[in-house]
Parts: C-alpha cells; sequence; structure tokens
C-alpha cells in the first residue's frame, strides 16, 4: 500500500514555511536583546557619521615621507608572525599526537584535549599581558604568545585529522612489523600532511592580523605605529600604515597561495604515482 | 614510474621524502636564527632564552592571582553583565557582518558579477575591509560613535563584512555551474538564478563559515574592549594596569567558561547543518 502524502508531510513537523518563520523570530528577538547589551544608537550615528567623516579627512592624504620608516615596522611585525609560525606548527604536531585516540591511550588523549581546549580559549591578548609581565613589552612575549594560540588552534585540527585515519592502515602497519615511531613517520606524516600544509599558510595570514594587534598593546610593529599615531591625530600617518599593511598582507596572500597550491599538487603526485 | 630517469630516484622513495623533509627542516632552523638574531641585535631584551631563564616570573604571577575575586564573580551581577556585553558585540558583528557580505559577496564572484567592472571593485573592496586592522577601524569609528561596545561592534561588522565576502565569494565561485544554466534555461532572472541556482548549494557553508567566525569574533570582541570597546577586555585592561591580579582571575575564569561553551555549541551547530541537512531541503 502507497502512504498518503499527506501523512509524510505531517510526519515531518511544521511545515518549511512556518519553520522559517520561527527560526526569523528567534533570531529576531536575540538581535533586540543583544542590540540593548552592545548600546547599539543608530540615531547617534546617523547624526554623527557626518562630523566624523568630516573629521577624518586626512586619512585622504597618506603621508608618504613616512613609507620607508613604516615599511620597515611592517617587516618587524610580519616577523612576528612567521618566527611564531613554525614553532606553533612543530608543537601542535607534537601536541596533536599526544592528543588523538589512535597513537596513545585514552586518559592521555582526554587530558591533553583539555590542555589544548584551555589554550585555545585564552586569547592571544591575555597571554602577551602575562609574558610581558614577567619579561617586559617587546617582540619577545608577543612571539610567545602568537605561538600558545598557534598550538592551540591547529593542535586541535591536526588531532582531527590524525583520529580520522583509517583503523585498517594502522593494522596493515602493525602487520609488517613496523615501530612505533615509523608509524608515525610513514603514516602519520603522510596522512595529516595535506592539513598541516593548509592550514599551517592560513595560519600566517591569522598572525599577521594577531601580530599587528599586538603591537598595539606592547609587542611594537606596525601596530604600535598605528595606534600612536591614532592617538597624536596623525591621520595621514595612520593612512600611510594601513596602505603598507595592505601591501605586505596582499603579498603575502599571493605567495601563501602559491606555495600552497604546489606543494598540495606534489603531494598528490608522490600519492598517485 | 614513466617519469624516473636512471639516476633520479623516485618521487615517492623514502630516501627522497626524507631528504626534502630535512631539507625543510634545515631552512627554518635558519630562518628562525636569522630572525632572533634581528630581534637580538635591535634590542638584546628580546633574547629568546629569556623565554626559559626567565620564566620564573611567570610562575611568580600565579600565586598573586591566588585565589580569584570571589565577590566579583558572585557578589554581584556586573562581571556576567559585561560577559553578556562582550557576546552581544561578536553576535551582531558576526550576523550583520555576514548579511553585508551576502549582499556583496554575489558581485566579488566571477560567475553571479552582474557588471564585469563590479567584479574587481567589489573584490579590491572586501581586501581594504579585510586586511584594515580591527583596532584601526575602531579608533576611526570612535571619531563618530564615542568609546563603548557600539564602536566595537561596527569594527566588528566591517572587519567580518571582508573575512566574509572572501569566503562567501569564493563559495559562489565553486558552485555547480550547471543547475545555474538549468534555472536561466526556464527563463529565470537574475536574483531567481541566484535564489534557486546558487544559494541551495552555498548555504551551508555560509552558515558554517558563520558559525566557525563567531568564535574568532568573540576574540576580538575582547581584543577590541582593551582599545576602549567595552565589555570583558576593557574590564580586564583595567586590572592589569592596577595591578589588580586577582579581579583579573576572575575575568579569567569568565573568559575561559564563555569561550569553551561557545566553542562546544557553534562545534554543535556546524555538526547539526552538515550531517543533519537542516539546510539542505
Amino acid at each position: 500500500m502507497k502512504p498518503d502524502p499527506k501523512d509524510i508531510i505531517v510526519a515531518h513537523g511544521p511545515s518549511r514555511r512556518k519553520q522559517n518563520l520561527m527560526l526569523m523570530i528567534g533570531i529576531a528577538i536575540v538581535v533586540v536583546i543583544t542590540a540593548w547589551r552592545a548600546e547599539v544608537d543608530i540615531p547617534t550615528l546617523i547624526r554623527d557619521l557626518p562630523e566624523g567623516i568630516a573629521r577624518s579627512q586626512g586619512f585622504l592624504i597618506p603621508d608618504m615621507s613616512a613609507f620607508p620608516k613604516l615599511t620597515g615596522s611592517a617587516f618587524y611585525t610580519l616577523l612576528l608572525a612567521l618566527i611564531p609560525t613554525p614553532i606553533g606548527i612543530i608543537l601542535a604536531f607534537l601536541f596533536a599526537i599526544l592528543a588523538s585516540a589512535n597513537l596513545v591511550p585514552a586518559p592521555v588523549r582526554n587530558v591533553t584535549r583539555g590542555i589544548i581546549t584551555m589554550k585555545r580559549a585564552l586569547p592571544e591578548y591575555v597571554t602577551m599581558i602575562f609574558m610581558a609581565a614577567a619579561l617586559g613589552l617587546g617582540a619577545l612575549p608577543g612571539i610567545a604568545a602568537i605561538a600558545v594560540g598557534t598550538i592551540g588552534m591547529l593542535s586541535k585540527i591536526f588531532a582531527d585529522a590524525i583520529e580520522e585515519i583509517d583503523e585498517r592502515q594502522f593494522d596493515s602497519f602493525d602487520c609488517i612489523g613496523a615501530s612505533y615511531w615509523q608509524k608515525i613517520r610513514y603514516l602519520v606524516i603522510p596522512a595529516i600532511m595535506p592539513t598541516i600544509v593548509a592550514q599551517s599558510f592560513f595560519r600566517i595570514e591569522l598572525n599577521m592580523r594577531a601580530a599587528g594587534l599586538l603591537g598595539a598593546v606592547g609587542a611594537g610593529g606596525i601596530g604600535y605605529e598605528i595606534t600612536r599615531s591614532m592617538m597624536a591625530l596623525e591621520y595621514e600617518r595612520v593612512s600611510t600604515a594601513i596602505i603598507v599593511t595592505l601591501i605586505f598582507i596582499f603579498i603575502i596572500e599571493k605567495v601563501s597561495d602559491f606555495m600552497r597550491r604546489k606543494i598540495l599538487a606534489d603531494e598528490k603526485e608522490s600519492l598517485t604515482k | 614510474m614513466s617519469k624516473t630517469s636512471a639516476t633520479a630516484l623516485p618521487y615517492d622513495h623514502p630516501s627522497r621524502k626524507n631528504k626534502v623533509l630535512l631539507y625543510a627542516i634545515g631552512g627554518i632552523i635558519l630562518f628562525e636564527f636569522l630572525a632572533f638574531l634581528f630581534f637580538y641585535l635591535k634590542n638584546s631584551n628580546n633574547n629568546p632564552f629569556r623565554l626559559i631563564t626567565d620564566f620564573h616570573h611567570v610562575l611568580n604571577l600565579i600565586p598573586e592571582m591566588m585565589p580569584p575575586n570571589f565577590h566579583l564573580l558572585f557578589g554581584s551581577w556586573d562581571l556576567w553583565l559585561n560577559m553578556t556585553e562582550t557576546l552581544s558585540m561578536a553576535f551582531l558583528g558576526t550576523l550583520f557582518g555576514g548579511i553585508l557580505a551576502f549582499f556583496l559577496c554575489f558581485m566579488a564572484a566571477k560567475n553571479t558579477a552582474p557588471l564585469p567592472f563590479l567584479y574587481p571593485l567589489a573584490r579590491t573592496t572586501l581586501a581594504i575591509l579585510r586586511v584594515a586592522p580591527d583596532y584601526a577601524i575602531m579608533l576611526i569609528i570612535v571619531i563618530a560613535v564615542g568609546f563603548g561596545p557600539f564602536a566595537g561592534t561596527l569594527a566588528i561588522i566591517v572587519g567580518s563584512t571582508g573575512m566574509f565576502g572572501k569566503f562567501f565569494a569564493d563559495a559562489v565561485e565553486h558552485t555547480e555551474k550547471g543547475e545555474i544554466e538549468g534555472v536561466s534555461t526556464v527563463g529565470a532572472d537574475w536574483f531567481q538564478s541566484i535564489r534557486y541556482g546558487i544559494l541551495p548549494q552555498v548555504l551551508p557553508s555560509f552558515v558554517a563559515n558563520m558559525c566557525f567566525f563567531f568564535e574568532i569574533n568573540l576574540g576580538a570582541a575582547i581584543a577590541l574592549g582593551v582599545f576602549g570597546g567595552g565589555g570583558l577586555g576593557f574590564h580586564l585592561n583595567i586590572a592589569n594596569d592596577s595591578l589588580n591580579y586577582r579581579d583579573m582571575f576572575a575575568y579569567l575564569i569568565v573568559i575561559l567558561l564563555m569561550r569553551i561553551s561557545t566553542e562546544w555549541i557553534s562545534d554543535k551547530g556546524r555538526n547539526f547543518i552538515f550531517k543533519e541537512g537542516a539546510l539542505l531541503r
């Protein structure tokens, strides 16, 4: 007997239109509450925006005489982002091994996962405050903070990638008598290499943003220049600094896109051959 | 094996792979050495070994933070209201950034740009929005609306519009051509071909991206508080500046709780969208 089409619709609960409506109403309520908490004030914005734009006209005329010095600061920030990235990736890989169920016993895995979660939840800015309280302001606490953030983010992604490896592959390595380290070298590393490459280059971009922010709270570099010029109302200089940042990030994006594509293509070639 | 000559080892030969890995590691070590040398010559305070020799200073902070200020945590609602402020900034920033990016992304995608000159224009706009640092945007907005969570919210909206715009436009460019052609064949105009040809394909990835970036925006909301954006970051900064480490620990506990629980929720949300196909029907 064929089921009545009406029954099928009833079995699926309320109709799609009704679900969408309920979702919209729910989102609207949350928006109203959050708008109240975030002190959203549209009338003030509309009233004062023209004045704000008029006052910030300095942004339109970048101060090109500061260009060489700001390029130096941007290079500083770039190094601030690049130094902790490989350190973070290598440490994240070690943490990932300790956090995957198919390589270590369950208690070790759960403890490591807890540590990783704590690390990820700590904003880079907070880590920076801690390090700066002990080591003084400068590049060093910034590097340490970005490295900790990188470890927290990447080790979870790597560990998830390791846990997705098929159990039978481990069995076959056991069959030919591979040791623990051989398993990691010839099974785990090749399996998560595409993830490592893709995430690492994306991470460099995120770290560049973080480095700018940390620079503003004491690590130096272009972030420091931007906040200082902003406080001194030197909008022309801020405008130049933003242009320099744009150029740097644009170059990084292009290079990392190129490298990622090249390395991933090589990996694919070596897998298919 | 066709590409291997008599002298060269096959590409996937273990010794060659080891060699590539060794070169990569060697290059990284050389780069780290040179970069640290650069920082050390700039300022001898930046000696990386200080991270190990002076690490006891970091550990010395822990007794000063104990115990956390319980009065702040449980005595009044202020701390928790500050938390909702930060959460609201991140939520509104993600939602409205997503909505703005949703309208921009179809102009920034090659296959749906209504006019050819709009494509590079929209892409450049998104790149500028994405690259301009959050705190710089906020300091500009502060000129208009003054310090407070509203300025932080607007800064997050601008920053995440740039981020989402790029991700959304890439997703739109990677859609199947056949569905758009199929819809246009039956006489759909530009809006209809997007609504019925592209939207069903990209909506899950849009929402998953927004779930993911809610977490990142939460971090940004805390950081913007430092520059006067209000919320937890603002109070954390004040506690730090006045060396009130016990207050600071209380704020840290709340930040950790907030981040861990939102990450759990957004993980569940993403799994729901992809596994249950809530938006795919």
